[in-house]
């Protein structure tokens, strides 16, 4: 071949590819006729999956097929692979006895960095609060509810990014906001728990130094006034240092995340002085109430809370957006009655009536359109 | 046998066994029927994707993504299992009270048909003000 000779390297590369597809094609083909022939019917043994993973392995051989003749050669490879990893893994299936959930030893991974310590420690954290919820029969309010299912959110997360992180790119990208976006959770845990129990999650030493200052905080914070939460939340003044208590932490988990020390520092700072004005109120609250352990039993964090219809709207959009498969429409829409529900309420407030008829026709139908999206929420099927 | 070919040989081993341990968490959420939790369910469906995932880059020899993939796996199937344990220890010993970590699909739908019914509501109170300010400018017109 001459040197520059471009066309006569891709011809050879083509070939080499063709050569490797049909081989690998043929080699599938052989072993999946082999696998034909095996007795899969001893249910000690993992069957069901040697079945799921011989399947695959057939629609792997087939993909492979359609590709060759469509002279995609690399994919018609890669199937091809993946049909024989399949078959592989069939034959593992198939030689493993079955055992008890309870026997079998989870096959923990080898951690190789922090973030799957603090995945860990999370994926703990929530089981612990579930746990305690359950055993006391406590009733979480929807505030309480929705931060644990935020908690549970930023434990799906941690997970995502730690699984899209890269070998060359290990110390910083993906890897490094898996482990703040633990961190984030497991200091939110901590703000639940503490209000729930009045205890510490973990020791201080199992979190890294710049966390434990949050953490301490999460716990100082509720610690001091978890026995006296149900009481706090009847007292409008109190209620609004705990929602201002919740926002501290938020911005100086947000000032952690951008590495921005003296915010993180300031609402510490705020945080702290909410904490010290609910301490005061913990005393007027307390004065009559036992603190025994026995008054924690069943305790009552149902305090009920009225939302507004605007609320509402904010927490439509916010689950449509979450649980609805395409919301750009349903986004919209809620978004509009909104705007339609303030000049309602300017237009019967003036008594310009035909405006108010004009604005309610166009609501309903909003509200139609809203129906039928709600309605596009899939449910999950396993 | 070549390094490659070896650590490929353990990583097939390792997803087996994960993919059983997957198959035992989902059996027994299957058995336990004094509750359906949505985050063991989509946790077991998340452990499955991700074993999927593994495999697909395995065939493209990307070693090491195949492996952080199988520990996405068994982070969620350890989940499920905790959370299973947890449910379990709860239907055993305490009132059969479980605390649902996420909404599943159906109470997302049952809650936003909730809001919906309210904003229909308040529409509905306006239109009745509308009525009876129709009712009343009528009324002032025929006796005028």
């Amino acid at each position: 071949m001459n040197l520059f000779d471009y066309d006569g390297k891709n011809k050879n590369r083509k070939k080499a590819s063709v050569q490797v597809a049909e081989q690998l094609l043929s080699k599938l083909s052989i072993s999946i006729a082999e696998f034909t022939s095996i007795d899969a019917t001893d249910a000690s043994v993992h069957n069901e999956l040697f079945q799921q993973r011989f399947d695959k392995a057939k629609r792997a051989y087939h993909k492979a097929k359609t590709a060759l003749n469509n002279d995609y050669y690399d994919e018609a490879s890669e199937h091809a692979v993946r049909g024989l990893l399949h078959l592989d893994l069939a034959l593992n299936h198939l030689h493993s006895g079955k055992v008890d959930l309870g026997q079998m030893t989870a096959p923990a991974p080898d951690f190789d960095d922090s973030s799957e310590e603090l995945i860990s420690m999370l994926t703990d954290a929530i089981c612990r609060i579930k746990l305690i919820v359950e055993y006391k029969g406590i009733t979480l309010n929807k505030a309480l509810t929705h931060r644990l299912s935020q908690v549970v959110q930023l434990l799906q997360d941690a997970i995502e990014q730690y699984g899209r992180s890269e070998e060359d790119n290990e110390s910083h990208g993906q890897a490094q906001m898996a482990e703040k976006t633990a961190e984030c959770g497991l200091v939110w845990a901590q703000f639940i728990y503490g209000q729930l129990t009045g205890d510490e999650l973990y020791p201080k030493k199992s979190l890294s130094k710049s966390m434990r200052a949050l953490n301490q905080f999460a716990w100082q914070s509720t610690a001091g006034i978890f026995s006296a939460i149900p009481s706090l939340q009847q007292i409008k003044e109190a209620r609004a240092h705990l929602s201002s208590l919740e926002d501290s932490l938020h911005d100086a988990l947000n000032a952690y995340l951008e590495g921005d020390n003296e915010e993180l520092d300031k609402s510490l700072r705020l945080g702290k002085i909410e904490a010290t004005s609910l301490f005061k109120y913990k005393e007027f609250a307390t004065k009559d109430l036992d603190n025994s352990n026995s008054s924690l039993q069943n305790m009552d964090f149902s305090i009920s809370e009225n939302p507004s219809l605007r609320e509402n709207l904010v927490e439509m959009a916010d689950l449509l957006a979450k649980h609805h498969p395409d919301s750009r429409t349903a986004a919209a829409t809620t978004e509009q009655l909104q705007v339609q529900l303030s000049n309602l309420k300017r237009s019967i407030k003036a008594e310009k009536w035909q405006e108010v008829e004009v604005l309610l026709s166009s609501a309903r139908f909003n509200c139609q359109i809203l129906k039928n999206e709600i309605a596009k929420i899939e449910t999950y099927r396993e | 046998m070549t390094k490659k070919s070896k650590e490929v040989k353990q990583l097939i081993q390792r997803t087996a066994v994960l993919e059983q341990y997957v198959f035992l968490i989902q059996t027994a959420h299957r058995e336990a029927d004094y509750h359906s939790s949505e985050v063991v369910k989509r946790s077991i469906a998340n452990a499955n994707s991700a074993l999927t995932e593994s495999i697909k880059v395995l065939a493209q020899e990307q070693i090491w993504q195949a492996e952080r993939l199988l520990n996405v796996a068994w982070f969620y199937a350890k989940f499920a299992q905790d959370i299973l344990a947890a449910e379990a220890t709860e239907h055993l010993l305490g009132r059969g009270q479980f605390l649902e970590l996420i909404p599943s699909p159906e109470q997302t739908k049952k809650r936003l048909s909730e809001i919906l019914n309210r904003l229909q509501r308040r529409l509905d109170s306006y239109q009745a003000m509308v009525e009876a300010q129709d009712a009343s400018a009528s009324q002032a017109a025929e006796e005028s």
